[in-house]
């Protein structure tokens, strides 16, 4: 084989480019703490990566859902222990009193209604709690003329998005809770609503004021099943608070795991790469090493 | 008769010969590192002989006119083949590198995350239906969306339109190749007609040959007068026959706006060539143009209509904040035209059908369930990001096969170079060789004159 100077030029040239390409690669990746700098990096892990991000960042968007809507009912929760324990009071009023109290006790159901008026329509970032979905309207309104006081929401709940097609509600309907069907206003109207716990307090007050002792016992059955009604969607929220709890326990365990294929994925090994690098550039001096040995020498630097 | 001058005569073609043979020498030399060199040789030839009085005299030392190129012509041929290939990968490579910035997917900015943040945005909403800033974040990630699929689109259409303008610039190149190699075919011809030798520009043309393979597959044969015939391996298409060249031209297509390449016949008629090209650069930007980047234009177009058309589905069943029924979303015909069509936080349509606003939150929910429902995009079923992902997947294994075809053809380069090389190449050694030896020869032609003049003087020192 005749090898010519040109020949080994070139050759040493082309190896040259190669271990200059390969350090520039370990350099980059050095740099970045990147494995992946360009798509041709790594084809089939640019696709796992796109897949593993967008998974975080939705599971992320689930466990921010989550965490709002957990607030929601520990919010909603207390509020309806101090409504349950106000309308416990107003219970212990009917049961309790002696007709000397009356007067006095009159005021207090006066007051406990008001409250209680307010708590039913509390806000929560701006939405009214217990109004279903008409989050811009208070749940219920002033008295009307037959002294029903008008329930103004529906009877939605708070949808929770907390998975893919899964969804916790969160109960919202303040009718359901605050109303006792089985206590008319008029017994003879078949499409009677019920009454609610405003109108009761209303009718003890009446009646407290009046003194008469079977009407104050009579309102007693229906206080007692607003308070069931009011400890019962305690419970309600308890097991969504769980359910979301979990839910929440779960994306994070999982997040993690894809977090850590991500990190597989995508992130350098620097002690790895460091040392490539450095077998890379030992490389790269043996072959310049090799190219001044090799190149210079020819017939003419011993011809005189 | 074997005079003393005959002697004399026979030294004087020794110099004569060592000297050419000298002169060569250094030729080669001086081209050692020239590209595309072919390293030539004189060779000698022994004098006729002299027959006279029964006695055979020798007169000395010839040496052929043609000077010879240590020359193989089937690696030349393969070289040229090999031209090309690399060609070919070469553009392909550079256009799908620039593909493949601007998906920018590596730095977590691309349409990937757009996507995501959108369908996000829909949950964010569904936490609170009313929220006028959840509200405006949605049309701004919307916005920014069908912004990242606007410039993607743009960013490809740029690249097609790079590679449709260097296909103009190659046909320019490739005429002023095809006709120096007609110019040379002349003046080939017309040296060796004579018997001369004419390496010099049969190296050039060699390597004229070499670039047009590289811009342009061809196919080419040498005539018997040495001039050579170049044309389209396809069609056959002549681009030089004998001392003509036909000229390719670039004409701009009215319905795709990008240029045809056409060949104009002596009469001067175009004939489109377009898809005729088979290989080298101008094939590789042609590829490039209709059909790679083509490619991801068309399913990033498929994929922006279909996440239009269900967003806008959806949408259209929901109820908006003023109770009205929701309107379109997303408005545009494609990925370079889609835009969001509300401006108006009130009317994004989070209630579902039938729901009391502004609490209802169910259209919200299911279309934020859309990222991971089967859409029908262009001819498959599948999520959108799915789609997305294995689109980028297309362009990364694209590219790291262009790449990988690239070095493989530089390899081969490198190879076949090598092999040229060591048949055609210049070795300096080989040269100094030579030209100790014909140094040698010449001091020993110039001795055997010192030594006739000496024999003369004896001879005339005698009378």
């Amino acid at each position: 084989m005749r090898v010519t100077t040109k020949m080994m030029a070139d050759t040493i040239k082309a190896h040259l480019a190669r271990q200059n390409a390969n350090i520039l690669k370990s350099e980059i990746q050095l740099a970045t703490t990147k494995k992946i700098n360009k798509l041709s990096d790594d084809p089939k892990g640019i696709t796992q990566l796109l897949g593993y991000r967008t998974a975080l960042s939705t599971l992320g968007q689930y466990q921010q859902n989550i965490t709002n809507a957990k607030s929601r009912v520990e919010y909603t929760s207390t509020t309806l222990e101090q409504i349950a324990s106000l309308v416990n009071d107003a219970k212990n009023i009917a049961s309790r009193g002696t007709p000397d109290e009356y007067a006095i006790m009159a005021d207090q159901v006066v007051d406990i209604r008001d409250q209680l008026m307010d708590l039913v329509n509390s806000q929560y970032s701006g939405s009214y709690l217990f109004s279903g979905n008409k989050t811009d309207t208070p749940a219920f309104g002033p008295v009307a003329a037959n002294g029903d006081y008008p329930y103004q929401g529906d009877a939605a709940s708070y949808q929770v998005m907390v998975g893919s097609g899964s969804k916790v509600s969160i109960i919202a309907d303040g009718d359901e809770i605050f109303r006792d069907v089985d206590t008319p206003i008029d017994p003879d109207d078949p499409n009677d609503p019920g009454t609610t716990i405003f109108q009761m307090l209303d009718d003890l007050e009446e009646a407290l004021r009046a003194g008469d002792e079977a009407a104050i016992r009579e309102t007693l059955e229906g206080i007692g099943t607003i308070e069931k009604q009011t400890r019962l969607a305690s419970a309600r929220l308890s097991v969504s608070y769980s359910r979301l709890d979990d839910t929440q326990a779960r994306w994070k365990t999982f997040s993690n795991v894809i977090e850590e294929m991500r990190a597989d994925v995508e992130d350098a090994d620097l002690a790895q790469t460091a040392l490539e690098l450095q077998l890379q550039q030992n490389n790269y001096n043996i072959l310049l090493q090799v190219a001044a040995n090799v190149i210079p020498p020819s017939l003419v630097d011993f011809l005189r | 008769m074997a005079s003393i001058n005959g002697i004399l005569n026979t030294a004087r073609t020794g110099l004569i010969a060592q000297q050419r043979a000298i002169d060569v020498t250094a030729v080669n030399i001086a081209n050692a590192n020239t590209d595309g060199y072919t390293r030539q040789r004189v060779s000698f030839q022994t004098g006729a002989s002299v027959y006279s009085s029964g006695i055979t005299f020798g007169t000395g030392v010839q040496i052929n006119r043609n000077v010879e190129r240590v020359y193989d012509e089937f690696l030349d041929a393969r070289i040229t083949a090999a031209r090309a290939d690399a060609g070919y990968w070469d553009s392909q490579l550079e256009t799908l590198k620039k593909t493949e910035m601007i998906f920018g997917e590596t730095t977590g900015y691309g349409l990937n995350s757009a996507m995501t943040d959108f369908w996000n945005a829909w949950q964010e909403l569904s936490n609170n239906p009313s929220g006028y800033v959840e509200r405006a974040m949605l049309l701004g990630e919307s916005q920014r969306l069908a912004e990242t699929f606007n410039n993607l689109s743009s960013g490809l259409k740029q690249i097609q339109k790079d590679s449709d303008t260097n296909i103009v610039h190659t046909v320019a190149d490739i005429n002023a190749i095809t006709a120096e190699i007609a110019d040379l075919n002349e003046k080939i011809v017309g040296i060796e007609v004579s018997g001369q030798s004419a390496n010099t520009f049969r190296d050039q043309r060699d390597r004229r040959l070499q670039e047009l393979s590289g811009l342009i597959g061809i196919s080419s044969f040498e005539a018997a007068n040495g001039s050579i015939t170049v044309s389209l391996p396809n069609g056959g298409y002549s681009l030089v026959e004998g001392f003509n060249s036909w000229a390719l031209q670039t004409e701009r297509n009215p319905t795709t706006e990008y240029h045809d390449v056409q060949w104009v016949s002596r009469n001067g008629t175009a004939t489109t060539v377009t898809d005729l090209i088979s290989n080298g650069q101008l094939k590789g930007w042609i590829d490039a143009r209709d059909t790679t980047i083509q490619g991801y234009a068309d399913d990033l177009d498929a994929m922006a209509v279909a996440i239009r058309d269900a967003v806008n589905n959806r949408h259209r069943t929901g109820t908006d904040l003023d109770s009205g029924s929701g309107n379109v979303f997303f408005s545009g015909t494609d990925a370079s035209t889609l835009a969001v069509a509300i401006d108006d936080v009130r009317k994004i349509a989070a209630a579902g059908p039938g729901e009391a606003v502004p609490g209802g939150s169910q259209n919200a929910i299911n279309i934020a369930n859309l990222q991971n429902a089967r859409l029908s995009i262009g001819t498959n079923t599948v999520t959108a990001n799915d789609f997305y992902n294995a689109l980028v997947n297309r362009v990364a294994n694209d590219v790291l096969g262009a790449e990988n075809s690239r070095s493989y053809q530089s390899g081969i380069a490198l190879q076949l170079s090598s092999y040229r090389e060591e048949i055609s190449g210049v070795s300096m050694d080989d040269e100094m060789i030579d030209l100790v030896q014909f140094q040698n020869a010449y001091n020993a032609s110039a001795k055997m004159v010192t030594v006739v003049d000496e024999m003369l003087q004896t001879l005339i020192n005698m009378v």
